[in-house]
């Protein structure tokens, strides 16, 4: 279980508050989504889970303990992260790139076992890379690197994956292969948090759906519940028709 | 190709370096131009006290000191490469080359040259370089903390770069300005036993440290918040690395003057060979830098009667090399 309990946050120097007043409580198993206009501190709220961040007032459990008091080792084997866009500049090979991610279980000297190799196979399999596994990461397709970037946090094997825009600047196809990821991670237990712009995204995959408008939570619950015309149109000041298709919200908005 | 496939031919590649290395190493102990111009033959090392004493107190440190500086170098080298997310940077970055030279050129000229003063100087300034770049760095208020210390380094290179040129003005253009010239050409001719000692302990301890803590620094080419993500402290773990590749470059500055291209381009050629992952990189910088060095430095000290300036040999292999990997496609993480 996640718990956020009157989270306040301002970057140094800048007394304008980031996130005000953030209270949530993220069930372990669950897909939420953080959805909002650019600005609205949906990064930020992410970093703050992933304790890079620290907040101004209020507090964050992991599993009943303060995520800011865990140790660096202890604290990535629970909290795993993936960013929009990780370089890859020195270019490693896929494998050598999803390894990265046992790191918090390697030992001195950081020599791999066959439990480390098991894990970043696994990984490469559910992301289905295994054939790319010794493919440089800068030869592949954007799609492709966001998955590697995926497996390499899978291979972390962490109870809480967060997730930057894993679905932006991807094709409808690689979209599918992402969200498709995140249900099997759900179907293991993994408890996911990932941001996102577009509604409809969230509205596929997330259990929980939380609306944040200049670092307030506007709303917050099923897809059904959040993704309504009256909600998403105060949250962004345009007009949204809101269909439902197979029982689910989707947005379009007006030109 | 399974994991353990790679792992064994990158593995095999290292031994065959290391090999190669030991070759190198003895070649050149007995490579010289005494008794003649080639390679001294054993018997002589046996029957003319005068080759022994030669190999003894003028080749073996030299021989020495070229595979430290070489080794150092190229291991800062990669290491600044990948901290840096840059291919293109060495450890002469920061500021630390340029502030090594205007530390010996000060030396030159208000410490009469004094051998000591010039490699107090050359060391004191390239650390200096580091501490100024990351204090500037910090009061950048653009771009995330790499790009404020490509930027703070960008200016401290140019700052003492002025000073240097400062320095030249106003040094004795008789003996003064040779002096700082030759010393920013870089060489080994001076090397003594006693350099050597001097060198061991701050190179053997810095390549000890980048070796223990090589598997993480993979981590430190990732964003900040990912290598965070992964058990790193990014920002502490960076100093520390760039404290020990700036020291050890440091010292081999202080030694030797400028060596330039070594820290560029040895870490480019093992990329080729065996991948950018820094548990093999590295180790294969620190060989192939120890012999690129090594060769350079027998070629400076056989090719002529007289002494070819070690840097000019660096710089004149360093870049054709680069060309060609430049024209082969082969500098990777570029383009």
């Amino acid at each position: 279980m996640i718990r956020l309990r009157g989270i306040w946050f301002s970057y140094n120097g800048k007394s304008d508050s980031v996130l005000c007043d953030v209270n949530l409580v993220l069930p372990p198993g669950t897909v939420s989504a953080l959805v909002g206009p650019n600005g609205s501190g949906k990064t930020t709220l992410l970093h703050l889970l992933l304790g890079w961040l620290k907040p101004k007032e209020g507090e964050i459990r992991i599993s009943d303990r303060p995520i800011a008091l865990l140790p660096g080792r202890e604290r990535s084997r629970l909290v795993g992260h993936v960013a929009p866009d990780e370089p890859a500049v020195l270019d490693l090979e896929v494998r050598e790139y999803v390894s990265l991610g046992r790191t918090p279980h390697l030992g001195w000297f950081g020599k791999a076992q066959g439990d480390d190799d098991r894990a970043v196979q696994e990984a490469l399999s559910v992301v289905d890379l295994l054939a790319k596994s010794a493919k440089p990461v800068r030869t592949l397709s954007t799609g492709e690197r966001q998955l590697a970037s995926i497996a390499r946090a899978l291979a972390q094997d962490p109870d809480l994956l967060l997730l930057d825009e894993p679905t932006s600047h991807l094709d409808l196809a690689n979209t599918r292969r992402v969200l498709q990821v995140m249900r099997v991670l759900r179907e293991k237990g993994k408890t996911i948090v990932l941001t996102t712009h577009d509604p409809n995204t969230a509205s596929t995959l997330a259990d929980t759906i939380i609306l944040l408008k200049r670092g307030r939570v506007a709303a917050s619950g099923t897809p059904a519940e959040v993704i309504t015309g009256e909600l998403l149109g105060a949250v962004y000041g345009v007009e949204i028709d809101v269909r439902t298709i197979d029982g689910r919200p989707f947005v379009l908005a007006r030109i | 190709m399974t994991s353990s496939d790679t792992r064994r031919i990158r593995s095999r590649r290292i031994l065959i370096l290391a090999g190669l290395a030991a070759v190198v190493l003895g070649i050149s102990v007995l490579l010289g131009r005494y008794p003649g111009p080639s390679l001294t033959p054993l018997s002589a090392i046996e029957n003319d006290a005068l080759a022994r004493d030669l190999i003894i107190h003028i080749r073996i440190p030299r021989v020495a000191a070229a595979f430290l500086l070489g080794a150092a170098l190229s291991a800062a080298g990669a290491v600044f490469q990948t901290v840096f997310r840059n291919p293109l940077v060495d450890a002469g970055f920061l500021g630390v080359s340029q502030g090594a030279a205007f530390g010996a050129s000060i030396a030159i000229v208000f410490a009469s040259g004094n051998a000591w003063a010039i490699q107090g100087g050359a060391a004191l300034f390239a650390f200096l370089g580091l501490g100024l770049s990351y204090a500037l760095a910090s009061r950048i208020r653009a771009g995330d903390d790499i790009l404020r210390l490509v930027l703070a380094g960008i200016v401290v290179g140019a700052f003492y770069a002025a000073g240097t040129g400062i320095m030249k003005y106003v040094a004795d253009p008789q003996k003064q300005l040779p002096d700082i010239t030759y010393w920013m050409l870089g060489g080994l001719w001076g090397i003594t036993g006693r350099d050597v000692l001097e060198m061991l302990p701050v190179t053997l301890l810095g390549l000890a440290y980048m070796m223990a803590v090589r598997w993480r620094l993979n981590l430190l080419a990732m964003k900040d918040e990912t290598a965070f993500s992964m058990g790193a402290s990014p920002g502490k773990e960076r100093l520390a690395v760039l404290i020990v590749a700036v020291a050890v470059t440091a010292i081999g500055v202080a030694k030797a003057g400028q060596i330039a291209w070594v820290g560029l381009i040895v870490p480019h050629i093992c990329r080729r060979f065996v991948g950018s992952e820094m548990r093999v990189l590295l180790p294969a910088s620190i060989l192939l830098g120890g012999i690129f060095v090594l060769v350079c430095d027998d070629l400076a000290r056989t090719f002529l009667s007289g002494e070819i300036p070690l840097g000019i040999l660096t710089s004149l292999l360093g870049t054709a090399l680069f060309l060609a990997l430049l024209l082969k496609r082969n500098i990777r993480g570029i383009g």
